[in-house]
């Protein structure tokens, strides 16, 4: 395993702590006074979920580099973007805690980790390449 | 390979350099980029308040104070509804150095279910509106109907769509632009609609504290005066008793947000200048340890016929591509967190928040590339003319 490989997936590793973390605490979605659920809890569970797989992916690519991993990391992180709002709705409206901090971070999250894993999908299929041609 | 690409394969043959110096050069970008894009868009937010309020005094019931600041309406949305008889409008409207005076109605809706938060409803009256109409008058060309409401830019409801007002559907037959303040999260009806909304907020028990006739109330009285006659007219306004009123002055409103944003714009402008000087400054130490680093690559290079303008161009080519991919780095994170961030930022600030325009922003990524396309080479340019004005036998020497 090179640098590079050490790089991004410990770059992945630490946005998939991030988000699994910031989702249980600054991110969390929006709780009611009465302490009911809201419409948007269960996106705290998801991003906590796919936090820990795209940990979890990066960790196996430590293991064994390959291109199937970055290539599942960026699935994960498309999925991540479109939990809150697409697959779990939140609340309608734009002054909701879920609006104002839980979706913008999985956005963030989503397209840094989306970043990562193609940046690195690319530096790995490239070595193949030139393996192969070698 | 031809000099020309000697300085792009330089940086990809050197990852790590490359990556340490590409992360200075994206803080430099970011703290630029996000610092002018936060006090344009206060400026603007500033702006589109006074055009919203649009009136030089607001007469609001005593007994508002007491419930909710008249000024947190304007400003961060917080919902209130407070009354006094319509007759103040009348008596207003006699005085003299009024121009023209429009009475409001105010009602906060019910939280409905455990996502549709309470919204401001506000009833004016078409026929002497000047603040609301206007505003209006940008998406629509009729006039509100019975139980049709336009809504701000925050209130989640498309046009067409129907919401339900203390059980009454009213139809959204518009949505407004986006102003940037509390104003945003409020809908808009006539003050035919707003009785109707009253009465059935009074069937459902709603405490409003209104006797008589919900359409013989208003809440709050919009006045236009005459040039200079605002702070005379305001004062003899208060002196009115039956009932006691409280007279906003606009002017106060948006001199103290135009204090606050101040404040805030002089804290982002130090907090640039000094991530900018502390950037420089590493990036000029970096360059120049890299060139001391880089004496024997350069000496070999002369060697080979590389004349000393063309080892100072490779240096600031360098320095010149690295800002690039930098500035690029840094605008694009910039935009990520400021985008999706935004009204989170416009609550943290607590004043009137209206990012600039798609045009506008391109043209301060613009703005914030060459800035930092300017900075890096010049920061580099000592150790390029060092580089370049090196002697080689020395330099060799050096070495063996």
């Amino acid at each position: 395993m090179n640098k590079k490989d050490i790089a991004f997936g410990s770059a992945a590793a630490f946005l998939g702590i991030v988000l699994a973390v910031g989702a249980q605490t600054f991110a969390h979605p929006c709780v009611h006074a009465d302490g009911s659920a809201a419409v948007c809890a269960p996106v705290k569970i998801w991003l906590t979920v796919m936090g820990g797989v795209i940990t979890a992916l990066a960790g196996v690519s430590f293991l064994r580099p390959h291109w199937v991993s970055p290539c599942l990391t960026a699935a994960a992180a498309i999925l991540v973007i479109l939990i809150p709002g697409c697959i779990v709705p939140v609340c309608r409206a734009d002054t909701m805690r879920c609006r104002l901090v839980t979706c913008p971070t999985a956005l963030v999250s989503g397209v840094l980790i989306l970043a990562v894993s193609l940046w690195r999908l690319a530096l790995t299929l490239n070595a193949k390449k030139r393996r192969a041609g070698s | 390979m031809t000099p020309r690409k000697l300085p792009m394969r330089n940086i990809l043959r050197h990852p790590g350099r490359t990556a340490s110096l590409t992360v200075l050069v994206a803080f430099l970008a970011l703290s630029l980029f996000s610092g002018s894009v936060i006090v344009m868009s206060l400026m603007s937010g500033l702006r589109s308040l006074e055009n919203r309020l649009g009136a030089d005094l607001i007469v609001v019931p005593a007994t508002s104070r007491g419930k909710i600041d008249p000024e947190k309406i304007y400003l961060q949305g917080t919902t209130g509804y407070y009354y006094m008889s319509a007759s103040k409008l009348d008596e207003v409207r006699a005085m003299e150095g009024v121009v023209q005076a429009s009475g409001q109605v105010f009602l906060a809706s019910l939280r409905a279910d455990c996502c549709s938060m309470p919204i401001q409803v506000i009833g004016f009256d078409p026929a002497t509106d000047f603040t609301i109409r206007p505003w209006i008058g940008e998406r629509m060309k009729t006039d509100l109907g019975k139980m049709e409401v336009a809504a701000g830019s925050r209130v989640n409801a498309g046009v067409n769509e129907t919401i339900r007002i203390y059980g009454q559907p009213c139809l959204v037959a518009a949505r407004l632009d986006e102003s940037g303040t509390g104003l945003d999260t409020a809908v808009y009806c006539t003050m035919e609609t707003m009785a109707e909304l009253l009465s059935a907020a009074r069937e459902m028990n709603h405490e409003l504290k209104i006797d008589g006739d919900p359409a013989g109330v208003v809440s709050a009285i919009y006045v236009k005066t005459h040039p200079g006659e605002a702070d005379r007219l305001a004062g003899e306004i208060r002196q009115t008793r039956s009932p006691k009123v409280t007279v906003i002055q606009t002017r106060t409103v948006t001199s103290d947000v135009e204090r606050s944003l101040g404040g805030v714009s002089h804290t982002i402008a130090v907090l640039i200048i000094c991530v900018w000087l502390l950037d420089l400054v590493l990036l000029t130490a970096a360059f120049l340890l890299l060139g001391g680093e880089r004496r024997r690559e350069f000496a070999v290079l002369r060697s080979l016929g590389m004349s000393r303008r063309d080892l100072a161009y490779l240096a600031l080519k360098e320095a010149a591509l690295i800002s690039f991919f930098g500035g690029m780095n840094g605008i694009f994170l910039g935009l990520l967190i400021l985008l999706p961030f935004s009204g989170l930022i416009e609550q943290a600030l607590g004043l009137p928040y209206l990012r600039p325009g798609w045009p506008t922003m391109l043209a301060l990524c613009a703005a914030s590339l060459a800035a930092v396309c300017a900075a890096g080479p010049g920061a580099a340019l000592l150790s390029a003319r060092k580089l370049s004005r090196a002697d080689i036998g020395t330099i060799m020497r050096e070495g063996t």
